[in-house]
């Protein structure tokens, strides 16, 4: 498997995670065909606790986003997140509340910058994923 | 009814490519039915294997969660908007957090509260809070958040016990004097809740560790009991973004608040300078009741456990006063200063500076014109002409003294100074040698350059030179 993401929107994402650091950001990853990324929004971190290791999307921010991706014939193909000082592997919590049908692309953050980039693929029971390999274009 | 249901994007390879279908239902479940049994392959990411609803999928009728409604009774009407939207979370939180029936029994009584709950708890448990200062504000919020189950407390104080610590400080106990605060802390709040973890921080906080200590924790807890680490915990926090839970306490009256430069003014905004060395007495130099410490670090321990539930209205933007004498409780409104130097737009304050230069607590006074307690003996013992200077308040000159000293109390200083003699060697004293420096910085300007402090006031005195003069 692979999902393919333009630099210029993986640089978005990593300066996205670093301008959250130490906490955790999040975000979406439009595509039109599956598993190529056209797009990265940004979502606002909604967990009500400390951010260092949770994040919360809004579901009705989420909501909209979909709508208007919806409305473009796109779709939301995968969730981005970073880990600040913590490596770029689901973590049991992220699996736990992972969804099968999205790609999820974790950051790793180690002192404030982006580094390791992975993406991984959940199974439907929550109990392990696999690694997709990230094909960064236009580099 | 007929309602229109939304699907999104990303399951609508379930739906025939479909986002938004319509169909008839009398309520959610009805709806949700329908919608499984004419795209079966969609059932199982919407429910589990018992036919539950799955947790981390939501249900919204017109933008309102049906769990805040009768959930899957939910009743139709036509035209109603159904929204299936994935609970997108996530995060390296260990997610393993749970408890043994003796923590569930300790805690009942958070847990039965919707406020708190097991949700709640568990956010408490993964919390992590540093406490500055295990003094008077530092032990009773420590003890509390310990007891309350905030599964790692550092605490930072480089400190001993003192006897004279013991009439606020209730943690600590008469034969703990002369030992680490820290490590006493830490052996009584593991005693108060051994399912936590106690970290010590047995230094002095100074800008070339404090960014590092900081980061650490989710949310500082201001303990301290001088102007300079007081800015340095303010400046880190706005650096790192952390809330500070404020509280000071002076005599009978206490002021708390919750600086977090992200929502809301910082301590900067409210004071952006120090006050002049030696103008605000310490609890050392002018007292403090000893309970009243114990009510604002109890407010700091409550902010705290706020901000970690994420509930309530913390005490941003918001300056609460106490007054133990009047019993009275007032609050002022505290604004963002827009030319703040540390969280305003166009901060001056990038990173950790000298706090105690910032503060005028380095310049106090220069070496030369300062003497330990046991060169002023040698002097004494030498008989050399000199005078001991005590500016003290009369309640305190009374409780003990440098043998021969003259009496005039600071604020009488300067209409009395003519008692003294410009050519004399003098040597002033206090309590603790802030209120004589000043007196000190006074008699030198005003021609009395043989003037100098007693280095650590008659505490010092009493420690180094005189141990049989009553100590307070």
């Amino acid at each position: 498997m692979v999902i393919r993401i333009a630099k210029k929107i993986l640089d978005d994402i990593h300066a996205h995670a670093e301008s959250t650091y130490p906490e955790e950001c999040c975000g979406l990853l439009i595509s039109q065909r599956e598993k190529e990324v056209m797009s990265a929004v940004r979502m606002r971190n909604n967990y009500p606790g400390p951010k260092k290791d949770r994040y919360d999307i809004d579901p009705l921010q989420l909501f909209k986003a979909d709508r208007e991706v919806a409305h473009k014939g796109m779709t939301i193909t995968g969730i981005y997140h970073s880990h600040p000082d913590y490596p770029a592997t689901l973590s049991k919590f992220d699996l736990e509340h992972s969804f099968p049908w999205y790609s999820y692309v974790i950051v790793s953050v180690p002192k404030g910058r982006a580094g390791d980039t992975r993406s991984w693929v959940p199974n439907p029971e929550h109990t392990t994923a696999s690694e997709e390999k990230i094909e960064v274009l236009g580099d | 009814m007929p309602v229109k249901v939304i699907i999104p994007t990303a399951l609508r390879q379930h739906t025939n490519d479909e986002d938004e279908l319509s169909l008839n239902a009398r309520t959610v479940g009805d709806a949700l039915k329908e919608l499984t049994t004419t795209f079966p392959s969609l059932s199982r990411h919407l429910y589990s294997d018992q036919g539950r609803l799955r947790n981390f999928i939501n249900i919204y009728l017109n933008e309102e969660d049906i769990r805040y409604m009768d959930g899957e009774s939910t009743q139709l009407k036509d035209g109603d908007t159904l929204m299936i939207v994935p609970a997108v979370a996530g995060g390296n939180a260990e997610s393993e957090v749970s408890f043994s029936s003796s923590e569930f029994a300790r805690y009942s009584r958070h847990l039965i509260m919707p406020e708190v709950g097991l949700e709640g708890q568990r956010k408490l448990k993964s919390a992590s809070v540093l406490i500055v200062g295990a003094g008077g504000l530092g032990t009773p919020s420590a003890t509390y958040l310990a007891a309350a189950g905030v599964g790692r407390i550092g605490i930072l104080d480089y400190d001993t016990i003192e006897r004279s610590n013991l009439h606020r400080q209730v943690l600590y106990s008469e034969d703990d004097v002369g030992k680490s605060k820290a490590d006493v802390a830490r052996e009584r709040l593991l005693r108060v809740n051994p399912n936590i973890s106690v970290e010590v921080h047995k230094v002095k906080l100074d800008s070339s560790n404090a960014l590092e200590i900081l980061r650490n924790y989710d949310v500082i807890l201001d303990g301290t009991d001088n102007f300079p680490t007081r800015y340095l915990v303010n400046d880190a926090c706005v650096l790192l973004g952390k809330p500070n839970v404020y509280a000071s306490i002076f005599r009978f009256e206490g002021q708390a608040s919750v600086f977090f430069a992200k929502e809301g003014p910082c301590y900067r905004c409210l004071y952006s300078e120090p006050p002049p060395p030696g103008m605000v007495p310490s609890c050392a130099e002018g007292g403090v009741l000893g309970v009243l410490p114990g009510v604002m670090g109890t407010i700091q321990a409550a902010e705290t456990i706020d901000l970690i539930l994420g509930k309530g209205r913390p005490l941003i933007g918001r300056l609460l006063l106490f007054d133990a004498l009047d019993m009275s409780f007032r609050e002022l409104k505290l604004k963002k200063n827009p030319k703040c130097s540390i969280c305003g737009p166009n901060p001056t304050v990038t990173r950790l500076i000298d706090y105690e230069a910032f503060c005028g607590v380095s310049e106090e006074i220069s070496p030369e014109f300062e003497v330990s307690p046991k060169t002023l003996k040698g002097w004494m013992d030498d008989g050399r002409d000199v005078v001991t200077l005590d500016v003290r308040e009369p309640f305190e000159h009374e409780i003990n003294q440098v043998p021969g000293s003259k009496f005039i109390p600071l604020a009488e200083l300067p209409e009395r100074v003519n008692e003294l003699n410009t050519a004399s060697s003098i040597v002033v004293y206090c309590h603790t040698g802030a209120r004589s420096a000043q007196a000190v910085r006074f008699l030198n300007s005003m021609g009395f350059k043989k003037a100098k402090n007693l280095k650590g006031g008659i505490r010092a005195w009493g420690n180094e030179v005189d141990p049989t003069i009553q100590m307070y």
